[in-house]
């Protein structure tokens, strides 16, 4: 058998064991710096909101937002974004499938040695702080159909079978926390990732409309759970005005919150750590599931709609950042953690304006969660990382022209 | 990767932002009024202005009545919590001992927790925060496995918070201490860090010794509060253990309202609902024990409290009432048995079906009833699931239930055993349902349907609350044990049940605890609302609210304030009329919470405010203030406050919706001088030394009345005795001297008119039987009487009389002249000179103000006019000669008022019969003198009468002569003296005959101005030995004589000077 050397750009010496996982041999005129600034703005943006909170919180005496702790946060999840950053792609693309396993060990170890809280398990202590698993799962989830789309080009069915896995088994387990916001971000993520690598409108549209006719029959022969049902239904009848306002106390609380707090922005908004979820402190998780809300209020309509701009521009930027990649699973990888940041906002957003029904999900970047933040860099450094280095492959493009 | 794969994503996303946009647009711009006016609402506040009630002046202008502006303290306890140190320590010591710290425990060592709080170090409370065992001087706190189940880092949050209010730091200066502490000052109290923070620092010792200055003068202006209220005297002592206590209820009450608010809206149903075995059975409940720092035993009360509550308050009290109430108060319904059992089936209906109903006012059937109560909660609240088709697992919840019943339809005649099935009895026995039946017919027994109500409510609450047991026992043991149950075996709540629990359970806390409560129930002396308004710091949370008392001033020469039971009194809405604006109320509030509102809806705003009542709203129930409540009421203005503090505007937006109109005045035809004249005679009856017929019992317990009325019928003195100024021992004396009623429209006992009755019996006899005036009878004794008489009737002198005509017959009243009278006439006559007379029918005191609502129901002014015997029975009772005898003499079957007796009297004076007026004048508006009503006889007949009636009290053989001549009065007066039997004893050997004795007559004789009418109650003696002499007592007394002569009566000298 044929000693096979890795490949070594530029004729350097073979890269084996951190040497293969990490490349410091970055071409920093290629890194997309304004990508970075941009995320900068938000990090800086969810800086300056947590303060203003915390310092409400302070001032009215309750217990809530720390905003060191979010800075600690900050400091952690820091490193994470440069060790993407310099994590190679073929170091990746060869062991997607182990970080994915890992992050589903992860995941699977929950209910054994997660904590509960508010009747759900979805954290394992780590001491400094609290692991929430199914955050990394997601970033793990987009590596691994990266690698799974890489040499699959999406011709038959039986082709989605693989990445198909990759997606139901972190979606079961997501399930069994509950944690409803994980498991709605991996559909529209998988089939976002499928359709970047090839896969055909019809063969989606068909998955889509399998997934709205499963969930049909699961409503209609009751196969959900009834507090699942209740919530659906909360969230039907509150787009109804009235419905919302007298369920206010009970069910739709924190869907009643987010609108209020929405609501009063108005088209100038209240203006920063002066509206009614700041002073109130009644809107549940306002730092992290709520700050979309947060930022509705006090920065009015027209703040919010810069502020979606400015997101979404971001997240469409790592899409093009994608598309000037030859390298397939580089490009797979950033347009999956640009999908990453698009349904996180969508989603996130949905829920707070009371689009999608009410489930806990952080707006990456800007919403405190270790977690969250964690895999957001992460996310963010490979995406940057990836793109600036765009190492050189022999596979040929496989996206249909 | 090229357009045609980037290219649709980004559409996908151009098209979510826009949907993003419209949504935003819809909610934060189109929405924005009603969202901003939610968020206001956390400040948008109305208060009612009360309006002041008018005030009620006598005829001489002095104020009888008038609404009193006073304040009661009001407690906001989160307020105090916050900013008191009392508050500030106790519920620091709370959160680091997670049990609630009452109070009075934190009064007793405030300095001793305060050093301790205050020399925590941010160490300390890190360590806390993680879970770590935990100590101080005087605290000893257990490391936990798991920090965040027992929410140690909220709890220090608290503590942190307590701490800066403790050291008095404003936000900046503690969020400067706490980021200034370097990692080598972390075990540095925070009393020093504090002291070396401070923009001038100072020695530790020295900002230590300003705290404990301030906690001393804390609990100082707490204890001067406390006796000042004290030395206030309105309502006892209470003493600054006893406001201490007050303010420790209200913290209770707070988190015991906040938590069982939580629990209705994570559970489904109310905490009472269940009894508090079956729930700490059966239910994990600790996390709201956690929550609030709450130790076993305080959760324990809690929900033995919210069952008490719940049973008392809101099921016995309020809701089976309510639901019956048209049961017995409609007289349009005839209630069946399924009426009856709607009602009650409702009661144990899921939460809110009794207010529906009662809103809706229609009470769905029984037998369509879905489910009972925490029942239709139960399934999809545990993570534990009912099979199938086995809500109950096999029991029947509540007889209703059962299906059995459900399909029986039994005919008309046995739909009562419904009831008795219903109740789960034996089968076929009819017991209950037959009371029921009787209890809703006809004349309907409330007292019974309470009785046999509640006793069902009773049995199906027992039975409820076993099969509840039951069940929850079946599901606990049909549970997984690993996923269904809890460590300790009890039902773990599903998913998604617990969601926000935390923000919620502030939520509420925030709202209950900034409900202004009453500290103090009484009115508060003018120096503790100086106190609590003047030095507002020292009293956090603690401050003088407005309200009003309706004040009855006592005059001079009174002991008591004057026309007591004549005025009435008011009384606090009653739960009827709140139910029966349920549907306003909802209105109101709609309209009220609502985020614009049109001029229409301002409109509607203002007419719902006027008609709805409030809880706390009195209204006038009895007497004038009952009768002319609605002039009296004056209406509620409303002021709202919008706004959002910082949040919405630099000032919060104030306005008025409508100022409080005040009521009007009420100006009396009674004069309160004469009134006291009235009053004191009664209450201090005199008697004649020289006349040895006495009633000592009556002198010493008097009850009577006394009425002064114009011949145009104001009334001047309308006096009742016993009074509420009268000092009698309630128990020993005779039952009508315990009651303190209004007697001159009142008959509250048997209350023939006697000899009184006679001139009107004599005119009618006169005018229309054609009486000879001439005719003269025997007074002479009779052998089957043994006495003198006529026919039955007994006279009152033992010999008799011997012959007498008409007028030597009213001279001397005497019984056997009109018993045969009497006798002659025919039971037509009696009841038509009654009517003619006015005795059975309304004085007219009753008659509403112009511009009163026609048809118009008031109350007050009870006047009892008619006859205990309908015109039929009066008309059968007088087939009888001997009834006709005794009518003739007013006794046994005529009954009158002395208010009535007055009109009458002045009938029989003028030759018209006035509607009797005891106001004159309402606001500017003057109550109309009626013309009255001429009596149609002749005028000549009366006026035999009148001359008759003149001897009765200046002839030598007048029954009055010795105590109303001119001699004795200073006036001519013409009177007629009575004395009606109460009892059919006959009087002899030692036994004296019961008897009101009545004196009615007019002055001047001539000219007649005033008649008046005096009444005592049950006397021994006979008019000429008792009421003559209160009448004459009254009409010598200063203020009767100085009013007479005011009216233009010539009164002799010497008349009504004190020494007589």
């Amino acid at each position: 058998m044929t000693d096979v050397r890795p490949w070594s750009w530029k004729g350097l010496r073979p890269r084996t064991g951190l040497r293969s996982m990490l490349g410091t041999d970055v071409p920093w005129a290629r890194v997309d710096w304004l990508l970075l600034i941009l995320a900068g703005g938000l990090v800086g943006l969810g800086l300056v909101l947590v303060r203003t909170m915390a310092d409400a919180d302070l001032e009215y005496g309750r217990e809530g937002v720390e905003y060191a702790s979010h800075l600690k946060k900050l400091v952690v999840a820091l490193p994470f974004l440069v060790l993407g950053f310099f994590l190679r792609a073929r170091w990746l693309r060869n062991n997607a499938v182990l970080v994915w396993l890992i992050c589903m060990l992860l995941l699977a170890a929950v209910p054994f040695v997660g904590v509960e809280r508010n009747n759900a398990r979805r954290w394992i202590p780590l001491g400094a702080f609290d692991l929430q698993p199914s955050e990394l799962a997601k970033v793990g989830l987009i590596i691994a159909l990266a690698g799974a789309f890489y040499r699959n080009r999406l011709v038959t069915l039986r082709d989605w079978l693989k990445p198909g896995l990759f997606a139901l088994l972190p979606m079961i387990l997501v399930a069994e926390q509950p944690d409803l916001g994980t498991a709605l971000t991996i559909v529209p993520l998988t089939l976002g990732m499928g359709w970047l690598a090839g896969g055909r409108a019809g063969t989606i549209v068909g998955i889509v409309a399998t997934g709205a006719l499963v969930a049909t029959l699961a409503w209609q022969f009751s196969w959900v759970e009834d507090y699942q049902k209740k919530r659906i239904d909360v969230w039907a009848a509150c787009f109804d005005n009235d419905v919302l306002i007298a369920n206010r106390s009970g069910a739709a609380f924190h869907t009643y919150q987010s609108r209020l707090a929405i609501g009063n922005g108005g088209f100038e908004g209240r203006g920063l750590g002066r509206g009614v979820a700041n002073e109130g402190g009644h809107l549940p998780e306002r730092e992290s599931d709520s700050v979309f809300a947060v930022i509705a209020e006090e920065l009015g309509y027209v703040g919010t709609m810069a502020f979606v701009a400015y997101y979404l521009v971001f997240a469409l930027l790592l899409l093009l950042a994608a598309a000037g990649i030859r390298e397939r699973f580089s490009r797979l990888l950033v347009g999956g953690v640009g999908l990453y940041f698009l349904v996180h906002f969508f989603i996130h957003a949905g829920v707070n304006l009371g689009l999608v029904p009410m489930t806990g999900l952080t707006l990456p970047l800007i919403s405190t969660g270790g977690s969250s933040l964690l895999a957001s860099f992460a996310a963010l450094g490979i995406a940057v990382g990836h793109a600036a280095r765009q190492e050189p492959t022999l596979d040929r493009d496989a996206f249909r022209t | 990767m090229t357009w045609r794969r980037i290219g649709p994503i980004v559409l996908l996303t151009l098209v979510g932002a826009v949907v993003i946009g419209k949504r935003l647009w819809q909610v934060q711009v189109v929405e924005h009024t009603l969202w901003a006016q939610q968020a206001a609402r956390l400040l948008h506040s109305g208060v009612v202005l009360p309006p002041d009630r008018g005030r009620i002046l006598d005829a001489t202008g002095a104020v009888v009545a008038r609404d009193l502006e006073t304040y009661r303290l009001v407690l906001t306890y989160r307020e105090f919590r916050r900013q008191h140190p009392l508050g500030q320590v106790a519920h620091a010591r709370s959160a680091l001992e997670a049990r609630a710290v009452t109070l009075q425990e934190a009064d007793a060592h405030l300095l001793e927790w305060a050093w301790d709080l205050l020399h925590l170090t941010p160490n300390s409370l890190e360590a806390f925060t993680k879970g770590e065992p935990f100590q101080t001087e005087s605290l000893q706190v257990d490391g936990v496995a798991s920090a965040r189940d027992v929410h140690r880092g909220r709890r220090a949050s608290d503590v942190r918070y307590y701490l800066r209010e403790l050291l008095e730091l404003s936000p900046r200066q503690w969020t400067s201490v706490a980021r200034n502490v370097a990692r080598a000052d972390r075990d540095r109290p925070y009393l020093e860090l504090a002291a070396a923070g401070l923009s001038d620092p100072v020695e530790p010792w020295v900002l230590w010794q300003r705290i404990e200055r301030r906690l001393a003068l804390a609990t100082d202006h707490l204890a001067q509060l406390a006796d000042r209220m004290e030395s206030a005297g309105e309502g006892g002592a209470l003493g600054y253990a006893g406001l201490v206590d007050e303010l420790e209820d209200a913290r209770v009450s707070v988190e015991d309202d906040a938590a069982a608010k939580l629990f209705r809206e994570v559970f489904g149903f109310e905490v009472g609902r269940v009894a508090p075995a079956t729930l700490f059975r059966f239910f994990e409940l600790e996390w709201i024990g956690r929550m609030l720092a709450w130790e076993p035993p305080r959760l324990v009360a809690w929900a033995e409290r919210r069952r008490s509550v719940w049973l008392e308050q809101w099921l016995n009290e309020y809701a089976l009432p309510s639901v019956c109430a048209d049961l017995v108060l409609d007289p349009t319904f005839e209630p069946d048995a399924d009426d009856f059992l709607d009602r009650l089936a409702v009661l144990f209906a899921p939460e809110g079906s009794v207010e529906r109903a009662l809103e809706r006012r229609h009470f769905p059937s029984w037998r369509e009833l879905p489910a009972a109560a925490v029942f239709s909660e139960l399934d999809g609240l545990f993570r534990a699931r009912f099979p199938r088709g086995r809500e109950a697992f096999g029991r029947v919840v509540l007889p209703i239930l059962d299906p059995q019943l459900r399909a029986l339809d039994p005919p008309t005649a046995q739909r009562w055993l419904l009831v008795d099935r219903a109740r789960n009895v034996l089968p076929e026995t009819e017991t209950y349902g037959r009371e029921l039946r009787a209890a809703l017919a006809g004349q309907r027994s409330e007292e019974k349907l309470w009785r046999i109500a509640r006793a069902m409510v009773d049995d199906w609450e027992s039975g409820f609350q076993a099969t509840l047991a039951y069940t929850l026992e079946a599901l606990v043991r049909e549970a997984h044990p690993d996923y269904e149950l809890g460590d300790d075996g009890r039902l773990l709540l599903e998913r998604g049940t617990m969601n926000d629990v935390r923000e919620r359970l502030d939520y509420f806390l925030k709202d209950y605890g900034t409900r202004p409560k009453p500290l103090q129930k009484r009115a508060l002396e003018y120096e503790v609302v100086h106190l609590v308004t003047r030095f507002q710091r020292d009293y956090p949370g603690i401050r003088a609210a407005e309200t009003r008392v309706r004040k009855y001033p006592v005059l001079d020469g009174f002991e008591a304030p004057p026309f007591g039971e004549l005025l009435g009194n008011l009384s606090a809405v009653g739960l009827s009329e709140l139910q029966l604006q349920r549907r306003e109320a909802r209105e109101f509030r709609q309209l009220f919470q609502s985020a614009e509102r049109s001029r229409e809806d301002e409109h509607d705003l203002l007419r719902l405010l006027e008609a709805l009542w409030r809880h706390d709203d009195v209204r006038g129930v009895a007497g004038i203030e009952g009768f002319f409540d609605p002039e009296l009421r004056g209406q509620n203005g409303f002021r709202e406050s919008w706004g959002l503090k910082q949040a919405l505007a630099a000032e919060p937006g104030r306005r008025a919706v409508t100022e409080p109109v005040d009521g009007r005045d009420v100006h009396l035809t009674l004069d309160h001088r004469v009134e006291r004249a009235a009053q004191r005679s009664l209450a201090f009856p005199a008697h004649d030394p020289a006349d040895p017929k006495r009633d000592e019992s009556w002198l010493r317990h008097p009850v009577g009345a006394i009425v002064l009325v114009t011949t145009d019928g104001d009334v001047i003195a309308a006096a009742s005795e016993p009074s509420a100024a009268s000092t009698v021992d309630r128990v020993d004396a005779p039952p009508q001297r315990r009651l303190v009623l209004e007697r001159t429209l009142r008959i509250p006992y048997f209350q023939p008119p006697g000899s009184v009755f006679k001139p009107f019996v004599a005119a009618w006899a006169l005018d229309r039987a054609g009486l000879d005036p001439g005719h003269a009878i025997e007074c002479t004794t009779q052998a089957d009487l043994g006495w003198a008489g006529f026919g039955n009737v007994r006279c009152h002198s033992q010999y008799g009389h011997g012959r007498r005509n008409l007028h030597q017959a009213i001279a001397c009243s005497c019984n056997a002249y009109f018993a045969w009278l009497g006798e002659s006439l025919g039971p037509d006559d009696f009841v038509q000179l009654a009517h003619e007379f006015g005795f059975y029918e309304p004085t007219g005191v009753r008659t509403p103000p112009p511009g009163a609502e026609p048809g118009e129901r008031r109350t007050g002014l009870r006047e009892d006019y008619r006859p205990l015997l309908s015109d039929n029975a009066l008309h059968r009772a007088l087939q009888q000669d001997a009834n006709r005898q005794r009518a003739g003499n007013g006794l046994s079957v005529i009954e009158v008022t002395p208010m009535q007796l007055a009109r009458a009297t002045v009938g029989l004076a003028t030759g018209r019969l006035p509607d009797l007026r005891l106001v004159d004048r309402v606001g500017e508006t003057e109550l109309p003198v009626s013309p009255g009503r001429r009596i149609r006889l002749a005028e000549q007949q009366l006026e035999r009468v009148r001359t008759a009636m003149f001897a009765v009290s200046n002839s030598r053989e007048g029954s009055a002569e010795h105590a109303l001549s001119r001699r004795e009065v200073g006036v001519d007066v013409a009177a007629k003296t009575g004395s009606a039997d109460i009892t059919t004893a006959r009087e002899g050997a030692g036994r004296t005959v019961r008897k009101h004795t009545w004196v009615a007559g007019w002055l001047p004789a001539d000219d007649p101005k005033v008649t008046f009418v005096v009444f005592l109650h049950d006397v021994s003696v006979t008019s000429s030995h008792s009421a003559v002499y209160v009448a004459r007592q009254f009409l010598t007394q200063p203020e009767t004589v100085a009013w007479l002569r005011a009216a233009g009566i010539a009164i002799d000298a010497g008349f009504g000077e004190e020494s007589r």
